[in-house]
Formats: structure tokens, C-alpha cells, sequence
């Protein structure tokens, strides 16, 4: 895929930021857990699931 | 030509912010109650999925298939053939929607994976990825310089190493399958488990020790 979102490859990024993410924790905060569950709900409505939500 | 007053629309921009919750806390739960309201999402819907991913998701799982394949050469071979029928062996699989395939480390290879396009990953067997795994430097960087990446993780390979980088899609994901700590014959599987660490099924972190495990 050629594409603006195929940015494999492409030059002139810095360091990865991943210090702050060690903890393996989901989430740092409830609303980010909240929000992640509610784009996980609208995506299976999407898919014609809305049972599960 | 019309006149801009820039201090009226920056009073405007203001008001208009000035309506939303400044937290982003609040902000979703208004956004949660709306789409209750319009009947998108039931009450106990949120919960139910936080509760999913606590209970029954998570790195955990994929520590306890890496284990199990550690002991068992024939659950091995399953893991190296067929590896969502090995969550699914130990009943962590639920649905599935893509295709799985386990890519094991050695003396000589290296493996690490990335989605270069976005950000697909085996969420529903080993849980959510981590942040920096979506970020635009690890997309970008994780196949022009893996090595480079794979150093500021504090990976450093001798150069007859061997690294393969996998790219992600939504149809086919990896899972990095770490080797087994020197050290560790006679372990239990749980002890065993309690070593894989979730960037070692990424494939940031190479040589597990004790103390370091998701399980």
C-alpha cells in the first residue's frame, strides 16, 4: 500500500518514547480505559454487533 | 474585503470551547452518555468490555502459551504451525478475525514487529499494545533501523544476528516467541510464564530474567 498512512521506512523521526510506557499498564488513566471500551462498542456496531453493546 | 477582528474571533473560539468539559475525564463521559441516550450503547456496555479485557485478556495469555510451548515440544509445533489453534488449545481465543503467526527467536535470529500502516496487533490474545507501538517513530523507524530501535530498548545484538522485522495487517498478526532463560529446567509452567514479558512478545526486550514477567 502506497499511501500518506504507510510511513514504514520513512526518514527524519527521532527516539522512540517508550520509558514512560513500561509499566505494561492498559491504561494510565480510567477515562482512556473508558474510551477505548466505547470505540471498542462502536466498532461492533460498525460490524453489524450491537448485541454486545 | 471583509474585516477580520482577531480579538472577536478568538473571544468566539473561547465561547465555543467554553461549552465542552476541560477534562478530558468529563469529556467522555459526556460522550458515553449521549451514546446511551441515542441507544448506540447500553449502560453496563463500558463496563462490560473493561471487565473482559481485566479478566480474561491481557499479556498473561500469551506468557502462558509461550510457556506451555517451552515444556511441551508437540505444543510447540502447534504454535509454529498453527498459532491461534494454540490459544485456542488453552481456551484464550475467543472469535479471532485474523490469522496468528508465532516467530521464534534464536541464538542467530532476532525478531521484532511492527505495523507500519497503523497499529494492528493481537489485541484480543496478548491484550492492548503499548503506546509507543502506534507512535509514528517506531512505525517508521522499526524497519529502516531496527537496530537502531532495537538499542534504545536496550536490545543489543552482535552483528551475526540475524533481525527480521514483521509488518503487521488487520488479516495477519505476530507474536514474538522469546527463548527460554538458561537457567530454568525444572521450572513450573506458571514460573515459567512469570518471565515473558509483553515487549518480549513484541520484541523489545530479548534476554528474560526472572522478575520481569506479565504472568
Amino acid at each position: 500500500m502506497d499511501t500518506v498512512h504507510d510511513i514504514g521506512g520513512r526518514q527524519g523521526f527521532g527516539p522512540v518514547r517508550w520509558q514512560h510506557d513500561h509499566d505494561e499498564m492498559a491504561f494510565h488513566e480510567e477515562w482512556q480505559a473508558r474510551a477505548w471500551a466505547m470505540c471498542m462498542c462502536m466498532f461492533a456496531v460498525w460490524r453489524g454487533n450491537p448485541e454486545v453493546c | 474585503m471583509a474585516s477580520y477582528d482577531s480579538e472577536k474571533v478568538a473571544h468566539i473560539h473561547k465561547e465555543l470551547h467554553s461549552h465542552l468539559p476541560p477534562e478530558p475525564g468529563l469529556r467522555v463521559k459526556a460522550l458515553e452518555s449521549l451514546l446511551v441516550e441515542k441507544g448506540l450503547l447500553k449502560t453496563d456496555a463500558v463496563d462490560k468490555w473493561l471487565d473482559n479485557l481485566a479478566e480474561k485478556i491481557g499479556p498473561k495469555n500469551g506468557a502462558r502459551v509461550i510457556a506451555r510451548s517451552w515444556v511441551t515440544p508437540e505444543f510447540e509445533s502447534t504454535l509454529r504451525n498453527n498459532a491461534m489453534k494454540a490459544f485456542k488449545d488453552l481456551g484464550l481465543a475467543e472469535g479471532g478475525g485474523y490469522e496468528l503467526k508465532a516467530v521464534f527467536n534464536s541464538d542467530t535470529v532476532h525478531n521484532l514487529v511492527v505495523c507500519t500502516l497503523c497499529s494492528c496487533y493481537p489485541l484480543r490474545l496478548i491484550g492492548m499494545s503499548p503506546s509507543w507501538y502506534k507512535s509514528n517513530e517506531y512505525r517508521a523507524r522499526a524497519v529502516r533501523e531496527p537496530r537502531g530501535v532495537l538499542e534504545e530498548f536496550g536490545v543489543k545484538l552482535d552483528g551475526d544476528v540475524e533481525v527480521r522485522v514483521w509488518d503487521s495487517t488487520s488479516e495477519r498478526r505476530y507474536i514474538v516467541v522469546p527463548q527460554r532463560p538458561a537457567g530454568t529446567e525444572g521450572w513450573s509452567e506458571d514460573q515459567l510464564a512469570g518471565l515473558v514479558t509483553r515487549n518480549s512478545m513484541i520484541g523489545t526486550h530479548r534476554d528474560l530474567r526472572s522478575g520481569d514477567g506479565a504472568a
